[in-house]
């Protein structure tokens, strides 16, 4: 009751002429009071002080604190902001995987380069903290490690860098298929049709214990033209109208087979409802990170895809 | 017609399509065709229509290289312009500033405040934006039309009627602080109008001239810290009344070498300060859409929110356009637009059928079509293939050329080619593959961190004119070096050879000698040597903005780097060696 009494209309004044400055944008202490004290002249301290403390006590408005060098809150005030508090940030521990899987959909990472990168945005995270996230990212078969190979080839214990997803087998099944191409030769010389030959190759994997599935008829390269735009449009409302989505983290998304990816990709392209841009620069680019991209027939390689007349 | 007869009547018609890429915004466009990025424009006038209305907003503009970034820019600028009779003083929407951000990271905030400086003090009708931008604030002052103190503007002088006591109340208000509004007070006045320029740009001015100006000594404060200070000073004075439009071109050239990420970082940092400034200030990026996806990575979340509110892409051309822009290039000439005339072929004479195929063959850009239109030209009126010069002729000229006009620079532009030149040129000679973090630098008074045999080390670019400054910094880098939690290694100091150290220096002469025998190396780059290294990174910086290009080709950074080396400049290297001995 007292208080009701005692907050007079040059108290709402204040009060009023805070929220409004602080409903456009955050502003330190030393301008909030400069803006208030403009739209009110001869406004006193405490009068102003008073209805801030007042608009906090209500959590009408909120002050964000002034972080260390570390991230950790201290207790200056940097900004009062409009509106009650935000909640706490999640912890470091929490946010950690989020921002390894964002900064690894960019692209892969060596552990070193990714401990770095982490510390600019979750600058408090623990390194025992870090070393179970990426366990844990491992096991659920979020991220793999690549590893390093000894000259004679062979995969080492040594982390190459961390990648998003599961390990592509490519790499395990180039031996098996040049060794396949000397065996098809060899077995075109004794009059072995390829036919049987692939059927012997399916019978032996079988026997092998593994299962040796099919295609699916259904999937026409028209089932992939619309998985990759209904994939560039989820992108795209996820990061904003407009956004430039990496090639590279579109097929992480969809998982299609690389020639059927980029097929569907100019396909959207040549009949303008996709936007591609292009990569001048190919020759810094390692091999892996080219064949991430895109290349049309003309010899032009795309980095990027975004929706046309998407604002 | 027959091939000779169109050859001969092509044969003294200027080439419609010279002249691809646009350097400078505030140029006038030579033509335009509006239809071609509309969206992205119609984006910056809605940014430019949100922080009218007193809500921030941001706008990352991306597209590939001869997309038409700067085009945009130059044709958003030129609108405001064109339109500035809507504007409450009939004469100005927002105050503009371009900024191209061919600098070193570390100095983001005295770049920016250099082209803040320039910019502002741009005349249009015979008044700067500095002058329109206080007859606003005057106005608002003392509840009259801003048009009215526009048109009191044009007409104030040193010796007429003063808005002195006006310009004191303004500043008090929105807290400007003492060395800002003596400058303003000039500037408005039209006083001294060289030197309160050079101040209100970051220049380092001599003893006597600040005297002359009325503001304190120069005690050699961080310099990016200044900066910072007048920037957002300056913002406030604008943002009470007018929009001000923030357009940073070339942001992949802040790079200091390839995936220079922290480069990124810095820019975020400083673009979310500039966003926090006022909610009127309206910030446009522009960057090549192979850097994206680092720009976006390598900036804080906080920052990023606030600097990239929005996304505009620039569209590669559609079938349609692309005719359009060959067509309306084709008739900016007089005499080809009579003989076109008379032709079926609307793409007389280019063709249709060749842009078809060209359309179907190349990246769509503005850029690209133009160059190879212009070349068919040419075909078209010598009667036979044009003899195309390998891009290292470009690269020879472009050179020689950026050299040249190094050497007509002052001595303290030599600042900037040193800070952002030095580690473009160690990484172009490849003396180290990359550099340590810039947060390293955060603790040492130097400007650069370079990486030599022995691991990293410090240079200190010290080009102030003015003694006390000098004296100032070179007791700071002492500091550094001697004093208690000195990090021990001394740095290199730089000084253009044409800043002389004035006999009556005392204090500044006993610093520098205190830092030679603490180990110190003094150098002293000449004219030439500064001159090759603005033209290499110029160069370099260019090429990774996409901006050097060959026939329509855009020549990558790594060739550019790779012919750079394979050059060897007579000059520079001797710096180089010089700065690297004993490192």
């Amino acid at each position: 009751m007292l208080d009701t009494m005692e907050h007079s209309d040059s108290d709402k004044n204040v009060e009023n002429a805070i929220l409004e400055i602080l409903s456009s944008a955050a502003l330190a202490p030393i301008e909030l009071k400069k803006r208030v004290e403009k739209r009110i002249p001869g406004l006193k301290p405490t009068p102003y002080k008073g209805s801030l403390y007042a608009l906090l006590a209500a959590e009408k408005i909120h002050g964000l604190p002034k972080l260390s060098k570390s991230g950790t809150p201290t207790k200056t005030i940097e900004k009062y902001g409009f509106g009650a508090p935000p909640p706490p940030p999640p912890s470091p521990r929490e946010r950690a995987p989020k921002e390894i899987l964002e900064l690894l959909k960019a692209r892969a990472l060596p552990p070193a380069d990714l401990k770095e990168r982490l510390k600019k945005s979750v600058p408090a995270l623990a390194a025992k903290d870090l070393s179970a996230i990426l366990t844990e990212l491992v096991e659920t078969n979020q991220i793999y490690p690549r590893r390093t190979r000894d000259k004679h080839g062979k995969v080492t214990k040594k982390i190459e860098s961390y990648a998003i997803g599961e390990p592509p087998a490519d790499e395990f099944i180039a031996p098996v298929l040049t060794m396949w191409k000397e065996m098809r030769r060899d077995a075109a010389a004794a009059g072995v049709r390829d036919q049987a030959l692939v059927t012997a190759l399916l019978d032996g994997l079988m026997r092998e214990g593994v299962s040796v599935g099919h295609v699916s008829p259904g999937e026409t390269p028209l089932d992939d033209v619309a998985l990759v735009l209904r994939g560039v449009r989820e992108l795209v409302a996820r990061e904003g109208h407009g956004a430039l989505i990496p090639i590279r983290k579109l097929r992480g998304a969809l998982k299609l087979p690389k020639n059927r990816f980029d097929a569907a990709l100019l396909d959207l392209y040549s009949n303008d409802t996709l936007i591609l841009h292009h990569h001048d620069y190919v020759g810094n680019l390692t091999d892996a990170e080219r064949d991430d991209l895109v290349l049309d027939r003309h010899g032009n390689y795309y980095v990027g895809v975004a929706l046309r007349g998407e604002h | 017609m027959s091939t000779s007869s169109q050859d001969h009547a092509l044969s003294n018609i200027q080439n419609p399509f010279l002249g691809v890429v646009i350097q400078d915004v505030w140029q006038p466009l030579p033509l335009d065709v509006s239809s071609i990025q509309q969206n992205a424009f119609e984006q910056c006038l809605k940014g430019l229509d949100n922080v009218s209305a007193g809500k921030s907003d941001s706008l990352l503009i991306y597209g590939a290289p001869g997309a038409g970034k700067t085009h945009l820019i130059s044709r958003f600028q030129q609108h405001l312009f064109a339109t500035a009779k809507d504007a409450p003083d009939q004469a100005l929407r927002c105050v503009f500033v371009a900024v191209r951000l061919q600098s070193s990271p570390t100095t983001l905030w005295q770049c920016v405040r250099q082209r803040l400086a320039t910019d502002l003090l741009r005349q249009e009708q015979g008044i700067s934006q500095l002058q329109r931008l206080i007859a606003h604030q005057i106005a608002a002052h003392v509840k009259e039309p801003p048009r009215k103190w526009v048109l009191a503007m044009r007409v104030l002088t040193s010796e007429g009627e003063s808005v002195t006591e006006h310009l004191q109340s303004i500043a008090e208000n929105l807290d400007l602080g003492r060395d800002v509004f003596v400058m303003l007070d000039h500037l408005v006045h039209r006083r001294y109008i060289f030197d309160a320029t050079a101040w209100l740009k970051g220049d380092s001015l001599p003893e006597h001239v600040l005297s002359k100006l009325g503001v304190g000594a120069d005690e050699g404060e961080e310099r990016e810290e200044v900066a910072r200070r007048v920037v957002t000073t300056l913002c406030r004075l604008a943002g009470e009344t007018l929009p001000i439009v923030f357009c940073f071109d070339q942001l992949e050239s802040l790079q200091r070498y390839p995936r220079d990420n922290d480069a990124f970082f810095r820019f975020g940092r400083m673009a979310a300060d500039l966003a926090d400034a006022d909610p009127n200030v309206l910030l446009i990026s522009c960057v090549q859409s192979v850097f994206v996806d680092d720009l976006k990575t390598n900036m804080r979340e906080a920052d990023r929110d606030r600097a990239i509110r929005r996304h505009a892409t620039l569209e590669p051309l559609t079938a349609a356009q692309a005719e359009e822009l060959v067509k309306a290039r084709l008739d900016s000439v007089p005499e080809l637009k009579a003989l076109r005339a008379k032709k079926v072929d609307p793409l007389f004479p280019i063709g249709t059928t060749y842009l078809n195929q060209l359309f179907q063959t190349s990246t769509r850009t503005p850029r690209k079509i133009i160059a190879k239109c212009s070349e068919r030209f040419e075909e078209l009126k010598t009667g036979s293939g044009i003899e195309v010069g390998p891009p290292e002729a470009v690269l020879e000229s472009e050179y020689i050329e950026r050299r040249r006009l190094a050497l007509e620079q002052p001595p303290e532009d030599s600042t900037r080619t040193l800070t952002h030149g030095l580690p473009i040129a160690w990484f172009t000679y490849e003396k180290c593959k990359e550099f340590a973090s810039l947060a390293a630098l955060e603790a040492s008074a130097a400007d650069v961190v370079l990486r030599g045999a022995r691991g990293d080390f410090d240079v200190a670019i010290c080009n102030e004119r003015n003694m006390n400054s000098l004296a100032a910094r070179f007791k700071k880098l002492l500091r550094g070096c001697s004093g208690p939690g000195a990090a021990g290694s001394a740095p290199i100091v730089l000084r253009h050879a044409a800043l002389e150290i004035s006999s009556g220096a005392r204090k500044t002469r006993e610093y520098l000698d205190e830092l030679k025998r603490l180990g110190c190396r003094f150098i002293q780059p000449d004219a030439e040597a500064l001159a090759a290294l603005e033209a290499l990174r110029s160069m370099v910086s260019d090429a990774r903005s996409g901006d050097l290009s060959a026939r329509g080709e855009t020549l990558e950074p790594n060739e550019v780097a790779h012919w750079l080396f394979a050059r060897t400049s007579p000059s520079l290297l001797p710096l180089l060696t010089q700065v690297e001995s004993g490192a």
